[in-house]
């Protein structure tokens, strides 16, 4: 019970920084932190959704890059479009529509693969899913009228207007970052409603014991589908926050690189906590950020860090945090 | 459609098939076998290369490049094998490959910081530049000297695999770990050795192709998964897959980027066909491997028991 | 009246014939036990029945219905479950978990992504209604893991009771239990038989006379005798078979 009420307090207070240093940050001049935790805060939806399909499910997807990529190009299409001509019923600043579009796409595409990538188990899924999504990192470098490998720029980010008066504008940094939080804050409450539903515990169950399931007369196959459609389009949705946020889109964007980054992300933060991946990615930009200025070699002691995690660090931050105030510590 | 292209295009595609079986040889392998997951077999495929470049261009000789960078690519192999490894063949598979995956990072910056964010071309001698005339054919004869060295190593694995006391092991062990232990086989030295060799075949395939393409970072992290396609279509754990699959998918991929327009533009227009052709030939592959899933979870040549 | 019957079932591992056309038929509201020597191919049987293994020929009918085809889960909706003879439980979930997961198995689909599950009220219910029959009541918020080797094997049966089963297969319930536990599962399962037709595979001889009506020996993968209990046991082959393999 104590360490759940740290736990909460912990996730609160986190919560809480996240909302007030890069306002304080800008206050003293200092923008560019908005900026960096506009990015943390993107990439932790998309490592929350992740968390969803590995933690609760227990399957390792390793492509969830390609719905970031997704998500992203259906901002960077429609404007492409609305700038140079051509395929009007695509064309279109509207942020709805890049919405419906990033949502229907990821979800169509996480349908088909889902599919085909369910029907199998364990390190087969693994470079299935990884597979699928450098398909979709190869089409994108394709496609020549979108740039092909450098990728398309969003000269304007999305429009969200109802009946005519923009609602949001999101072109303001602060409000921007502050839809970001938001729909940071509402993916966390779905995503922990959804964990405790019915349908969170036939996919609990499946994770620890599939035979019991089926034996239980439980097909786990659709429970599981369903959890990774509703992955892909949350991760979907954050790619449209990404186009975004970067004002380009980029094939990049999709690379196996970027998948395994999310993987690390929820490694780190640790695989049992709602709030893991949100830690995780946090640290992670930050110290992206660190070591990047520090020096241009920061990939290694990243790669010696993602090694010790993985070797040494079991249970991630939070498994650090709550073993040190429970009193134990692994041998 | 002009019979010398498609012969051309088949001999690039066969050169595709083999560096692919060579990447993939060492993946399946080491899964088979030691059920690891080794997203680092790319950087010994780069490390090869670069190793390769530069000892050519030390020594003035491709052959001592070639050979110096086979003799390190075992040594860093064993040691990355017992430092790191070796602690993960009790991980699940998602720990290997996030292990793996650091090791990638450091792999790729540790290049960085030796030869520079540049590549390195490799300078081929001459008795590799020429090119033999069969008829209209034309080919580079070190496109020949890929395919022959690669179908060599092909052979060889067939060999060991099959004719071969050791190769009884890694077949028994494939099937059966257990059976190894109470063998009384010494279970590390073979790991070592089967991931050395792995190693080694994937270095090969790097330094292979670097004269063509040259060496550059992170030139392993793409057709990785492309060998891991080449996998999951064989059956994990078989080589006969592997080289099987490598083939196939050499062939499909070379020809669906040569003549998926001409094809295309049997029933659209030439402008759409040259819109359309990239975009499907860059995810024929892909679409095969889920056809063939679809078919056979386990692939075409699934290892018999688990 | 017959509730499961097999009708010459039979399934091949190679060379070996694990299951050798072996026609059995269960009757409603008995307990009939299936014994054989280790290797006889009683769990292949089972796994068979449960729709895990499919058989290389032969039909299995379900209240004369053909379930030969049906996958697992759909057996066990249409009112065949088995028990297994490892406890195969969710590890991480309490003990209560366990079984209201069992019961919400049952309850028809579980596409519901709001409401919260741990506080359902009637999943809890009948999941404590089991615990309390299986007098594991106690134990109900331990974490399964935690429980004791004879508790997990109540507990398993806990949860293929929570599935409503017309037909319960217990494979080697008994299989490492105190003398006291084994006694009381005894007891349970013959209250049991009012409401289900059970198929028990059990190596303590002393719990299948206790509750067995009709008895079947399998040898080889092949049914060398079925029928009432009391027959069976007295018959010739059964005995030199069953008591010359040393079990």
């Amino acid at each position: 019970m104590r360490s759940q009420i740290f736990h909460k307090f912990g996730a609160a207070l986190l919560l809480l920084t996240l909302l007030i240093v890069p306002f304080v940050m800008s206050y003293f001049g200092k923008t560019f932190w908005l900026d960096i935790f506009t990015r943390l805060i993107i990439l932790s939806i998309a490592a929350s959704s992740l968390s969803l399909l590995l933690s609760v499910a227990g399957l390792a997807s390793f492509g969830h890059a390609a719905y970031i990529g997704l998500g992203a190009y259906a901002v960077g299409i429609p404007v492409y479009f609305e700038t140079y001509g051509g395929n009007d019923f695509l064309a279109g600043y509207n942020g709805w529509w890049h919405l419906l579009l990033a949502v229907s796409v990821c979800a169509l595409f996480a349908l088909v693969t889902g599919a085909i990538s369910l029907r199998t188990r364990g390190v087969h899924f693994i470079m299935i899913t990884m597979a699928f999504s450098q398909m979709i990192f190869y089409l994108l470098v394709s496609l020549e009228e979108f740039g092909g490998d450098d990728g398309l720029s969003v000269d304007l980010r999305s429009e969200f207007a109802l009946l005519d008066t923009v609602v949001l504008d999101i072109e303001e940094p602060w409000i921007f970052y502050l839809l970001c939080y938001v729909l940071l804050l509402l993916v966390l409450f779905v995503i922990s409603r959804i964990t405790h539903s019915h349908f969170g515990r036939v996919l609990n169950a499946a994770r620890q014991n599939e035979q019991r399931v089926r034996a239980l007369g439980v097909n786990p196959y659709g429970y599981r589908l369903f959890a990774f459609v509703l992955a892909g389009v949350i991760a979907g949705l954050s790619g449209v926050l990404y186009a975004n946020y970067a004002y380009f889109v980029s094939p990049g964007m999709v690379e196996w690189t970027r998948s395994g980054e999310l993987m690390f992300m929820i490694i780190l933060g640790g695989v049992t906590s709602l709030f893991g991946p949100l830690i995780g990615a946090t640290c992670f930009v930050l110290l992206e950020y660190f070591l990047s200025r520090w020096t241009i070699f920061w990939h290694l002691p990243f790669g010696l860090l993602l090694l010790g995690v993985v070797l040494f660090g079991r249970g991630g931050i939070v498994g650090l945090l709550t073993r040190r105030r429970r009193g134990e510590l692994e041998p | 459609m002009d019979f010398t292209l498609v012969l051309t295009q088949a001999i690039n595609g066969l050169q595709l098939g083999i560096l692919l079986f060579l990447l993939s040889a060492g993946l399946t392998l080491t899964f088979g076998i030691m059920d690891l997951i080794n997203l680092a077999h790319a950087s010994f495929y780069m490390l090869g290369a670069f190793i390769c470049a530069a000892g050519t261009l030390y020594f003035d000789s491709f052959f001592i490049g070639v050979a110096i960078a086979i003799v390190i690519t075992a040594v860093l192999a064993l040691a990355v094998e017992k430092l790191v490894i070796a602690h993960l063949y009790v991980r699940d598979h998602l720990d290997q490959l996030l292990a793996t995956f650091g090791l990638i990072l450091i792999a790729d910056t540790g290049v960085h910081l030796i030869w520079g964010p540049a590549g390195l071309a490799i300078p081929l001698p001459p008795v590799l530049q020429g090119q033999i005339s069969f008829g209209e054919l034309v080919v580079p004869v070190y496109r020949l000297v890929i395919i022959a060295v690669g179908l060599l190593m092909a052979a060889g694995l067939y060999w060991l695999v099959n004719k071969t006391r050791a190769g009884m092991l890694i077949r028994a062990g494939a099937s059966n770990r257990q059976m190894l232990s109470s063998l009384g086989i010494n279970v590390q030295v073979l790991f070592s050795a089967v991931f050395v060799i792995g190693a080694v075949l994937a270095g090969l395939g790097g330094l292979l192709i670097a004269p063509i393409t040259e060496a550059s970072i992170g030139m392993g992290n793409d057709i990785i998964i492309t060998a891991f396609v080449v996998i999951i279509i064989g059956g994990i754990g078989s080589i006969k897959g592997a080289f099987v699959a490598a083939l196939i998918i050499g062939f499909i991929d070379t020809f669906g980027r040569a003549f998926l327009d001409t094809l295309f533009a049997f029933f659209m227009s030439v402008e759409s066909a040259e819109t359309a052709a990239p975009a499907v030939s860059a995810i024929l592959v892909y679409v095969l491997m889920a056809l063939i899933l679809v078919w056979r979870p386990q692939g075409l040549f699934p290892p018999k028991l688990r | 009246m017959s509730v499961l019957q097999t009708n010459n079932l039979t399934k091949r591992f190679g060379g070996v014939v694990a299951t050798d056309a072996v026609s059995l038929s269960l009757e409603q509201g008995k307990v009939h036990a299936l014994i054989g020597p280790n290797g006889a191919g009683k769990t292949t049987f089972i796994a068979q029945l449960a729709g895990q293994l499919m058989p290389d020929a032969g039909q299995i009918l379900l209240n004369a219905k053909d379930i030969t085809k049906l996958s697992e889960p759909e057996r066990v909706r249409a009112g065949l479950t088995r028990t297994f003879q490892i406890s195969s439980l969710f590890s991480d979930f309490s003990v209560l978990e366990n079984v209201a997961f069992s019961v919400q198995a049952r309850t028809g689909h579980s596409y519901r992504f709001w409401s919260k599950v741990a506080s359902n009220a009637r999943l809890n219910a009948t999941a404590a209604d089991l615990l309390e029959l299986l007098g594991l009541s106690e134990k109900s918020q331990e974490k399964a893991a935690a429980l004791s080797h004879g508790e997990q094997r109540q507990l398993e049966i806990a949860m293929a009771l929570a599935t409503e089963p017309k037909v319960l297969m217990l494979d080697e319930p008994m299989a490492g239990m105190g003398s006291e536990e084994t006694q009381r599962l005894i007891e349970l399962l013959g209250k049991l038989k009012s409401e289900t037709t059970l198929l028990l595979v059990e190596h303590d001889m002393d719990a299948v006379f206790a509750l067995a009506d009709d008895l079947s020996v399998l040898v080889n993968g092949a049914l060398i005798a079925s029928g009432p209990a009391a027959e069976v046991r007295t018959h010739p082959e059964v005995i030199s078979a069953y008591l010359d393999s040393g079990t």
